[in-house]
């Protein structure tokens, strides 16, 4: 399977009279957009709002964040099985528009979380502090449940993004990446030499605000299975998972998965990258126990070297972690783990809820734990009075001043457990 | 013989509707996690993960946990599970945050929802 990313760089987004791209910049009829969300009649408000690099500006509290693309070339469409049809995705022509990001935001629930400053110390913890990101607000009637409200933001951002992206149809890209992975037996045949290498991708599937969407299908209900990297890129997995803002996986680090990205990178070369192996994190043991079992066949099935394994999610995923690493281990397989840490804010308690002694090379995306101070910011998208209870937060920390005392579990991807960010601890 | 459903959640029961013997825990997340590992202690096996869920135990009051109603042989791993679940809690410290009205229902809600995939497969 081939893909070709054709990267559309957005240097500005503007509000305008129409929606289009000319020149890098982005422009966008606000209208164009809220009569695609209002479709939902759960929906009654929808605001949108950009947010660039270095701005005073607080986005809080945030829901998914997005990368608008679009296929130019094929019969499938970007986020199968939810904006487009049932269709494998991962081959062709896709158009990303780099450099931005749709970011979603609303009151779900009313622990919601989740903040991305464009300036200041905290926004050296997020990666979309450094994308111009458009901000939608959605605000549903009174009355509307937890499970149709984020239902219906979450379709919302996707057809808004698959809307954005299909701006891009006729634009010429500004750089061209190329992604290829044969089917296996030929892709063992051109690199007989290298290490095989599989990569394990844990997704979250606990419930309501916990969730992740396969082509459409909610993970907890998947058994394991194998994927083509490229379908990754082209949205077949999205993120319904609302909480733990530091440690999910938003649909934008699913689209950029960088495990991906650093293994194509060493494909050819180093090892020789076949393929994605997918897991969920269900509640219950004995789907921990079958999925485990699964992927630790899959991956022997697979006749690989070593493994790579990335978490999401904390305290129950540590114990689905520790249990593909060991069983991956006992079939002889050689296994990285990617995680992170909640050692308390000294960083000195046990890391992990689970361990081994086979999980003997982790990765670390940082402590989730350790306190960090926000300064005040010049303007507020969304609602300031929840960073009180969201994950991190604890009471009084949004102090009369205006300065914010969290855990940096409060800010979005700040210990990324696919490594998409830069904190990290070494030891030699 | 279906399971048993240790819980401090006054809303699981009305929101799941589970017809299964229900033990109602009047205490916090960690007198939930107490009473499941005396079960455990007796031979009943743990069937979900105390630490569901990402929202922490510092965070919401609310926990219900699925113990199997044979018992047999000692469940080492699930001790090791409740065991390790114990030791989180006492890391992180307790919910202690005045809740909303608001906020104090949507823990509820969530906690019923992550059990409740469960539950509905007994």
């Amino acid at each position: 399977m081939k893909l070709e990313l054709r990267n559309i760089m957005i240097n500005d987004i503007v509000f305008g009279e129409c929606s289009k791209i000319q020149n890098n910049q982005l422009m966008i009829n606000p209208k164009d957009l809220e009569s695609i969300v209002l479709e939902d009649e759960h929906i009654a408000e929808v605001k949108f709002d950009i947010a660039k690099p270095g701005e005073s500006t607080r986005i809080t509290p945030v829901k998914d964040v997005l990368e608008p693309r679009f296929k130019i070339d094929s019969e499938s469409q970007v986020f199968p099985g939810v904006a487009s049809k049932v269709k494998t995705v991962g081959e062709g022509k896709t158009n990303v528009l780099k450099g931005m990001a749709l970011v979603t935001s609303g009151r779900i629930v009313g622990f919601q979380e989740g903040i991305i400053d464009m300036s200041g110390p905290g926004a050296e913890y997020t990666p979309f502090s450094k994308t111009i990101n458009l901000v939608m607000s959605a605000y549903c009637h009174e009355g509307v449940k937890p499970h149709e409200h984020e239902k219906a933001v979450r379709l919302a951002g996707i057809k808004v993004a698959k809307f954005l992206g299909e701006l891009s149809i006729d634009v010429e890209p500004n750089e061209i990446q190329v992604f290829e992975t044969l089917p296996l037996l030929q892709g063992i045949q051109k690199y007989p030499d290298l290490p095989k290498v599989a990569y394990v991708q844990m997704l979250q599937s606990q419930g309501l605000l916990h969730d992740t969407y396969v082509y459409g299908v909610d993970a907890k209900t998947i058994v394991p299975t194998l994927l083509y990297p490229t379908e990754l890129m082209d949205g077949a997995i999205i993120s319904g998972n609302c909480v733990s803002a530091c440690d999910k996986n938003t649909t934008y680090h699913h689209q950029n998965n960088c495990v991906v990205h650093d293994l194509y990178e060493k494909h050819g070369k180093e090892i020789n990258f076949v393929g994605v192996v997918i897991t969920n994190e269900n509640v219950y043991l004995a789907d921990k126990e079958r999925s485990s079992d699964w992927t630790a066949k899959l991956v022997e099935y697979l006749g690989v070297d070593g493994v790579i394994i990335s978490q999401e999610g904390f305290g129950n995923p540590d114990t689905d972690l520790i249990m593909n690493c060991k069983k991956i281990e006992e079939k002889g397989i050689d296994t990285v783990i990617i995680t992170d840490e909640y050692a308390g804010r000294d960083g000195a308690s046990q890391s992990l809820a689970d361990a081994d002694p086979k999980a003997n090379a982790v990765v670390t995306g940082g402590n989730a734990n350790e306190v960090i101070k926000l300064p005040p910011m010049d303007k507020v998208i969304g609602h300031l009075e929840y960073v009180d209870k969201i994950a991190g937060g604890f009471n009084g920390s949004l102090e009369e001043n205006g300065w914010i005392t969290v855990e940096l579990q409060a800010i979005i991807g700040a210990t990324n457990e696919l490594g998409f960010n830069h904190l990290s601890a070494k030891e030699y | 013989m279906k399971p048993k459903l240790i819980t401090n959640n006054p809303e699981v029961i009305t929101k799941t509707k589970y017809d299964g013997p229900v033990i109602e825990v009047k205490g916090n997340y960690i007198e939930v996690c107490l009473k499941v590992r005396d079960l455990l202690h007796l031979g009943y096996p743990l069937l979900t993960h105390p630490l569901s869920g990402s929202v922490k135990p510092n965070e919401t009051p609310y926990k219900s946990v699925l113990v199997g109603n044979t018992i047999g042989k000692l469940d080492i791993e699930g001790i090791q599970v409740i065991e390790e679940t114990i030791n989180t809690i006492k890391k992180l410290g307790l919910a202690c945050k005045t809740l909303d009205e608001k906020t104090n229902e949507d823990f509820k809600i969530i906690d019923a929802d992550l059990i409740s995939h469960v539950l509905k497969q007994f």
